[in-house]
């Protein structure tokens, strides 16, 4: 919660209204909305997707399905930078009376995290299938440490 | 601009800018390919409405504590069971056979 809502969050607002060498850098009102409302909205659903899949038994199939499904919202969560114009910040620069604007293009490094995102989707598919296939020994195997567990407390 | 100052923050910011030129031919067009089917997935999730997601994101913490406290998942498997009740062996004898042998079920039976 803390990378995906939080540190956005404040790293938006303090770029808001950002002064480098006595130049005022404004970042659009309607931009910085936009961004934020996305950052919330799926940083809420990536972080109760992470609790679920944190707190599942691991190599669980539960656990596979809302990993994939937390690597899905990842996706769309860095995509929706784009969506929301954060990948193309204007940025406003106010000396005096005269103004003027700089625009900063991140959308090559979007795309490129884009390509490793498919690359984690693929993993995280191949786990899921792992772990429904290899279902039984699996829970064997847990079993196994848990009675292990149980006879070194003893 | 504030950064460029430290040195080390350089090299680690060339290398990594090294790598992603070299990884860039072959993860990008991966990228555009993702890009396609996220743009139709962005289309079905409302963009004025923060309420639906909070909803969601309580309905998953909720049912997340509840199923995995109920199901933590260290019950031996249930096809196991019935087996060790069948062949009345009891658990750990049960467990070494299928640990050291890797008997199945089948052949057990």
């Amino acid at each position: 919660m803390a990378i995906t809502i939080i540190v956005p969050y404040l790293t938006f607002t303090w770029i808001k209204q950002l002064s480098v060498m006595g130049f005022y850098i404004v970042l659009e009102q309607q931009a910085y909305e936009r961004i934020i409302f996305w950052i919330a909205a799926f940083g809420l659903l990536i972080s109760g997707c992470a609790f679920f899949n944190y707190s599942a038994p691991k190599q669980s199939i539960r656990r596979g399905i809302f990993a994939l499904l937390q690597i899905l919202l990842n996706s769309l969560y860095i995509w929706s930078y784009k969506f929301s114009g954060a990948t193309e910040i204007v940025f406003s620069i106010i000396v005096g009376p005269s103004s003027g604007s700089i625009a900063i293009n991140l959308q090559n490094m979007v795309m490129l995290y884009m390509g490793i995102y498919f690359l984690t989707i693929i993993l995280k598919g191949y786990d899921l299938i792992d772990f429904t296939v290899n279902r039984d020994k699996i829970r064997l195997k847990r079993y196994s440490k848990k009675l292990d567990k149980e006879e070194k407390e003893k | 601009m504030i950064f460029q100052g430290v040195d080390y923050l350089k090299i680690i910011a060339q290398v990594i800018g090294e790598i992603l030129t070299f990884l860039k031919p072959i993860v990008s067009p991966i990228g555009e390919w993702m890009v396609k089917w996220i743009e139709v997935a962005l289309n079905v999730f409302p963009t004025n409405n923060l309420t639906l997601y909070m909803a969601i994101f309580i309905f998953l913490i909720a049912t997340g504590a509840i199923v995995n406290a109920i199901w933590p998942g260290d019950k031996p498997p249930k096809h196991l069971v019935d087996k060790y009740q069948r062949l009345g062996l009891y658990d750990k004898k049960l467990r070494k056979i299928e640990e050291e042998t890797e008997v199945s079920t089948e052949e057990i039976e």
